[in-house]
């Protein structure tokens, strides 16, 4: 693509050629069985025409209220759920012959080489309990994708303990089981499994949400560090607005199933374009007793993603709705270079930030 | 690296290291019914299943004239009231009961035979290649007149005990065996089932329920009768076993299936599946082996039905048959009105029986409380 | 003067397990008000929420007060059994007394943090309410007990129909839509948010003196949780109860408590108005917590200064001042060596760091 092309394209979300991970209308519709005979009654539309890119070592923030699909948007770029629709372009560097990067949609791969990117694409859980197996040792554990991918040699055990070490664990924890340690050593032990293959992209999803204060900053700093060394580029899944500030180049607020908002992190939080960010950005607890805000208190609850609203799918809850906000639904559009809304009323309004 | 200075750690992480079957093992030894359970039912497997041949004061099939002889009792002191720290029997001698006109053996005084441990006796091969002719118990002596029943002897004259012994070996192996095989097949279908859902699932949940719509003894009737006579006794054995097996797996599947459906959605399992492991993987690897508790209690628990399904299908004639010897055989033999009025101690299979099931009850009891140790501490 | 309710003096409480005693909660003093929040804040395994159940005289085994005592300080009020002021010990309470469980939910209400898990799925909404209203306002039920039916008809004070219309009225009050549909509805028919304030409206529904509120927003949405919020400060001007918000979101925190005590490994190291711990913060352990944390808006690129180290071993705690191994400004040969006593720092202001000895 010539830079003439580049420059003209950088207005969509896509045809910008600096990124290791674009999304173009991903969904995931689940259906909803019922009966004896499991009829499909309906969809629920958890991730609802999404798009997003994410460039080589940056971190893309995806945040929003629970059920909005970030999670599931996250799940669905490594095909652990098939995705119903939409176009998943990634650059491998493992499928392609000479080294360089070769761009390959997910969608259309064959298991074999799926496996194959899997090395490239990692991902870090939320849950410390439950995201690793009681039953294997955190040697294993970390071992396990390199297994996997037939990787583990000789010289694995040593990789291993350099990988503990790397994320602050000791070598002698090697042959302990997950129980003995504590939420935080348990998330490192996710990052060092997640690490083991040298990946390129690692999704993390809600990593700290279940971590003390302290030990939630000592896992994003490691994240951090991480990030500059092995030039590793994240999606950040987390519902915690402070948290995604802090550790995100570019930030995408969802609500259900859609990108409402999508900008770079200082721009998002400082001059919001979508209501929905306004008012979620108000909604956080400050850390501040002084701090008098007056909150956006959002009516209602998140709608149903089995049966959105008519129109913009925030339009019940949003202070700002007017008629074609009920009819028509909102296009995600470039407002602003690298400021990307899905709102009717986006120019209009005079929304404040934090 | 230097090795001094890693060893203390090394030492630490083992002190402080604790694997899960480490944890069940800890808790498991503080249930000290469950530890009698777990002993008993060690000692008699071992000395039953591996040991019979050595344990058993006399060969299965070694007849004698004392048809049956009431037990015999291992005494210290003799009729003149000598002790001797060498326990000895008398010699049985023949009476003949006027009243009943019915032969019998009452204990004759005058002749004894020393008791002793690691006797020579019958000439036997242990596991079918070791040689030997050495018994834990037995006579000490070459009359061929003497005899030992401590349990008596049957209408041909053999050991009842020896009988026992051997017949224990059929039944117990059979639980142990079948329930493998039981535990294998359920295990396996019941993850896939599980796993995979869908029409695999469907077919899986409607089959076992099928098995479990049949009422369980008319079923093995039906299908240990279907075996047919002039099969080899020990093929009858095996297929019997495979039937006991391919009748109750349903029950385990169904549990198995229950599991894997909570476990699946675990973190690591996605963990896992975003790393590319195979289904295979994911199964063995990761699911499987969090339902090992579970299935071990519920395999431990169910052992007892096996071997009563074969003592029952046994004593209706159905299951094994003489010349193999299994507790059910014996008990089939002592099935009349005849041996219970003038052999009674043909019912000594009985007590094994219930001590079996019982031991694997306390056991199971334990398990299911030990594998647990997470929770509740 | 402010009337006092809860009064704990030195409480201590331990757990006997195999690796030997864990002190949970190793010698708190704290005083709570009529009609105050208080906040608790600390990381996982400080001791917050054995503090909670002890004062509910619900320390899970293998835990047990070792020793302090928790004054009670009981008002008669009309609707309730008892019938004259008195001043309780809990901690000398029989755990599953008559006492202790009018007590419990009926004076001193407690919602957790996972909304699922503490509502049984198989009952409906209304069921739950009404359950609590049973046990505490004395309601008979027909299956109970026969001595706890005859102690309930003493004190009939409404019916059936009544504590349904009641519930009915608490799932409006915390904000339900539709309370009079929602009140025959499963939990698992509600979202995570409403269920939160359904288990709100269960602890309310008794008129509690005061409500412990374990992590009560930590699994729920921002937007949720503001509501949530919004919900108990309302309720809590209603019926003028206090509050013990536990939490370890310091935002959360912020808004809601009055005075604020920071707990770590079982000890109290800080205690103050809000304020007063947010501007000016004594312990270092209160101000390495506060910095580590992001603040939405102030988006700064530098990283988030952290408190170094994890937390030790509850079994093998380090000598002097527990907090002396990941402490910033620890002093050798001092911080190692003597234990800091608790002690006041400033107006209304206590803190136990060896700085201020």
């Amino acid at each position: 693509m010539t830079e003439a092309a580049m420059a003209t394209n950088m207005k969509t979300p896509s045809a910008d050629d600096n990124y290791v991970l674009r999304v173009r209308g991903l969904k995931k519709f689940f259906p909803i069985q019922k009966g004896l005979l499991r009829r499909t009654v309906g969809y629920v539309r958890a991730v609802d025409d999404v798009s997003f890119y994410v460039r080589d070592g940056e971190t893309l923030g995806l945040v929003g209220e629970s059920g909005c699909g970030k999670t599931t948007a996250g799940r669905s770029i490594l095909r652990l759920y098939e995705p119903t629709a939409g176009e998943i372009m990634f650059k491998s560097r493992v499928l392609s012959q000479d080294g360089t990067s070769k761009t390959v949609n997910l969608m259309d791969l064959k298991p074999t080489e799926m496996k194959l990117v899997r090395q490239e694409i990692s991902m870090v859980f939320q849950d410390p309990v439950n995201s690793l197996n009681p039953r294997m040792t955190v040697g294993d554990i970390v071992a396990e994708p390199m297994v996997i991918h037939g990787k583990y040699g000789p010289d694995s055990e040593q990789v291993i303990i350099s990988l503990l070490e790397r994320v602050g664990l000791r070598p002698d924890h090697l042959r302990r089981y997950p129980h003995e340690f504590s939420g935080g050593q348990r998330q490192r032990i996710g990052i060092a499994r997640a690490l083991s293959l040298n990946p390129r992209l690692v999704i993390c999803d809600e990593p700290v949400s279940a971590l003390d204060v302290s030990i939630q900053a000592q896992t994003l700093n490691l994240l951090e560090d991480l990030q500059a060394d092995l030039n590793l580029a994240y999606v950040f899944v987390a519902h915690d607005l402070s948290v995604v500030q802090h550790i995100s180049d570019r930030v995408a607020v969802m609500y259900v199933g859609k990108v409402a908002e999508m900008a770079l992190s200082d721009e998002l939080y400082n001059h919001p374009l979508h209501p929905y960010t306004e008012a979620l950005m108000s909604s956080v607890p400050k850390p501040d007793p002084k701090y008098q805000s007056e909150r956006i208190v959002m009516q209602g609850e998140v709608a149903d993603p089995s049966n959105p609203p008519k129109g913009c799918y925030f339009n019940p809850r949003c202070r700002y709705a007017v008629d074609v906000c009920r009819e028509k639904t909102p296009e995600f559009r470039e407002l602003r270079p690298d400021h990307f809304v899905a709102c009717h009323r986006a120019e209009e309004l005079k929304l404040r930030g934090v | 690296m230097a090795t001094a200075t890693l060893s203390p750690a090394d030492k630490k992480a083992k002190q402080v290291s604790q694997s899960y079957w480490s944890l069940v093992w800890w808790k498991f030894k503080k249930n000290r019914i469950a530890v009698i359970g777990g002993i008993i039912l060690l000692t008699m497997y071992v000395l039953i299943c591996l040991f019979a041949e050595f344990v058993a004061p006399y060969d299965l099939e070694r007849r004698s004239s004392y048809t049956e002889a009431p037990p015999i009792t291992i005494r210290f002191i003799d009729d003149q009231g000598k002790f001797s720290i060498q326990p000895f029997v008398y010699q049985y001698e023949r009476k003949v009961d006027q009243a009943i006109r019915r032969r019998t053996f009452v204990e004759n005084p005058a002749v004894k035979y020393p008791v002793s441990l690691f006797v020579k006796g019958d000439s036997y091969k242990l596991w079918g290649f070791i040689p030997g002719d050495i018994h834990l118990f037995g006579l000490k002596t070459d009359d061929p007149k003497a005899a030992m029943f401590l349990m008596g002897s049957d209408s041909a004259g053999r050991d009842y005990f020896s009988r026992i012994i051997y017949g224990g070996r059929l039944s117990l192996l059979i639980g142990l065996i079948g329930q493998i095989l039981t535990l294998v097949l359920g295990s396996v279908l019941g993850a896939i089932s599980g796993y995979y859902g869908g029409a695999v699932d469907m077919f899986v949940q409607r089959f076992t329920e099928f098995l479990a719509a049949f009422p369980d003894i008319p079923l093995f009737m039906a299908l240990a009768a279907a075996i047919p006579q002039y099969f080899s006794p020990i093929i009858v054995y095996f297929m019997l076993t495979l039937i006991l097996a391919l009748v109750r797996w349903g029950g385990l599947a169904r549990q198995v299936r229950g599991l894997i459906l909570s476990l699946r959605e675990r973190e690591y399992v996605l963990a896992a599946k975003s790393a590319g492991a195979s289904d295979s993987r994911i199964m063995f690897r990761h699911l499987l082996p969090g339902t090992m508790s579970h299935v071990i209690v519920i395999a431990t628990l169910s052992i007892p039905g096996m071997i009563l399904a074969e003592t029952s299908l046994s004593w209706l004639g159905l299951g094994l048959r003489p010349p193999l010897t299994s507790w059910g055989v014996l008990l089939q033999e002592a099935a009349t009105v005849y041996a219970i009025r003038f052999a009674p101690w043909l019912l000594w299979t009985v007590p094994f029986i219930i001590l079996v099931i019982l031991a694997f009850n306390m056991l199971g009891d334990g398990l299911r409380d030990a594998l647990d140790p997470y929770g509740g501490r | 003067m402010a009337e006092k309710l809860i009064e704990i003096t030195d409480l201590r409480v331990q757990f006997d397990v195999r690796a030997g005693i864990v002190k949970a909660v190793d010698g708190l003093d704290l005083t709570i008000n009529r009609g105050q929040t208080v906040g608790v804040i600390g990381e996982s395994g400080c001791g917050k929420s054995v503090t909670a159940r002890a004062i509910l005289q619900m320390v899970p085994k293998p835990g047990k007060v070792a020793t302090g005592s928790i004054l009670y300080h009981r008002k008669a009020k009309e609707g309730k059994k008892y019938e004259r002021d008195e001043v309780l010990e809990i901690t000398k309470l029989s755990s599953d007394g008559d006492v202790i469980r009018q007590i419990r939910g009926g004076e001193i209400g407690m919602i957790f943090q996972e909304p699922m898990s503490s509502l049984t799925p198989v009952y409906t909404a209304g069921t739950h309410i009404n359950e609590a209203l049973f046990l505490h306002r004395l309601i008979p039920l027909q299956k109970v007990g026969d001595q706890m039916a005859a102690e309930m008809m003493k004190y009939r004070s409404m019916t059936k129909e009544e504590a349904r219309n009641e519930a009915v009225e608490m799932l409006r009050r915390v904000g339900i839509p539709k309370p009079v549909e929602r009140v025959d509805s499963y939990p698992h028919q509600l979202s995570g948010g409403q269920r939160q304030r359904v288990m709100i409206a269960i602890a309310l529904s008794c008129r509690p003196e005061m409500l412990i509120a374990d992590e009560p927003t930590t699994a729920l949405d921002v937007s949720i949780e503001a509501q949530i919020l919004d919900v108990m400060r309302d309720m809590q001007k209603t019926y003028n109860m206090a509050i013990m918000f536990i939490t370890h979101n310091l935002g959360v925190i912020a808004e809601m408590a009055e005075e604020i005590v920071v707990m770590y490994m079982g000890k109290q190291v800080e205690r103050a108005k809000t304020v007063d711990l947010f501007y000016n913060p004594k312990h270092p352990y209160t101000q390495a917590l506060l910095k580590s944390i992001p603040h939405v808006g102030k988006r700064t690129n530098e990283r988030l200064a952290t408190i170094e180290g994890m937390v030790p071993d509850p079994f093998h705690l380090p000598n002097g001042c527990v907090f002396h191994p990941r402490c910033p400004k620890f002093m050798p040969g001092k911080c190692d060596k003597i234990a800091p006593t608790y002690q006041s720092v400033g107006e209304h202001h206590w803190a136990s760091c060896l700085l201020y000895e």
